[in-house]
């Protein structure tokens, strides 16, 4: 099974800065690398959250999840996020094994994701 | 057509091949209607595995060539994984400390980690030149 990898520059006011990365298919140890490479120049940018759409993600090893895990350490350093929305129980249960990524945003939706970085946003804003 | 119980595969030491056999993996199961979760564990136990003798025995040489057996039985599913590249035994990993702050962790024991979840018994042995690594998910419980 392949992945198909699709990258979009958020539109949207309250995630303005994020990068929606849509992963469909398998994500192993044959198509990690093609994932990492499309993700550097990405995480080169000044971009602060990244937000994976795994609705059609069926398959994840730990290949796949190294790959998710240097994302997250360098969006963290820049105090940005990694989030993960619509993941399947199979997905999920692979991430709840590992416990791998913690301070990762998991949502079941996008909504749920709006109003988690909507909220960020204004504690961030007040904040300074 | 009666469903197939076994499955043998000789393999190019490709990370491309071994995802051919997980994926042939994955009709097996569907063929012989196993759960979709255990179908999953069995595709997730062949994949880390067989990146291991990809990465770790071969150091990366598509040339070289590994062999996979897959068995159902109504007690048992075994996956048995044989190459001849330098000895390596992926259970001699060690667990990861949780206590340790997952940034300064090695990812290397993830795989193994996943393995146990999914799989009952994990045994490697050296046999001659070989690397022998034969994992059981016992399945006495389930429907027939």
């Amino acid at each position: 099974m392949p992945l198909e990898i699709k990258i979009k520059q958020s539109l949207d006011a309250a995630n303005r800065g994020a990068v929606t990365v849509e992963l469909a298919g398998s994500l192993d140890t044959a198509t990690a690398p093609e994932l990492e490479r499309q993700l550097a120049p990405i995480l080169d940018t000044a971009v602060t959250d990244l937000i994976f759409d795994l609705a059609d993600l069926k398959f994840l090893s730990s290949a796949g999840l190294r790959v998710f895990a240097t994302a997250r350490k360098r969006l963290k350093e820049r105090g940005g996020q990694a989030s993960f929305i619509h993941m399947q129980p199979q997905i999920h249960e692979v991430f709840e094994i590992i416990k791998a990524l913690p301070g990762i945003g998991v949502f079941k939706s996008l909504a749920e994701m709006d109003d988690y970085l909507t909220a960020r946003q204004r504690r961030h804003t007040e904040g300074s | 057509m009666m469903p197939q119980k076994t499955l043998k595969l000789d393999l190019r030491a490709s990370p491309e091949e071994l995802m051919r056999s997980v994926a042939l993996l994955e009709s097996f199961g569907r063929e012989n209607q196993f759960d979709e979760k255990l179908t999953f564990g069995l595709m997730l136990a062949l994949e880390e595995c067989g990146a291991n003798v990809i990465h770790h025995a071969y150091q990366d040489r598509p040339q070289e060539r590994f062999c996979v057996r897959f068995e159902a039985t109504d007690e048992q599913l075994t996956i048995e994984i044989r190459d001849t590249g330098s000895p390596f035994d992926p259970t001699a990993a060690r667990l990861e400390n949780p206590d340790i702050d997952p940034d300064d962790r090695a990812p290397g024991g993830w795989g193994i980690q996943l393995v146990r979840r999914y799989m009952d018994d994990i045994v490697y042995r050296r046999d001659g030149n070989e690397n022998v690594l034969r994992m059981v998910k016992r399945v006495a419980n389930s429907s027939t």
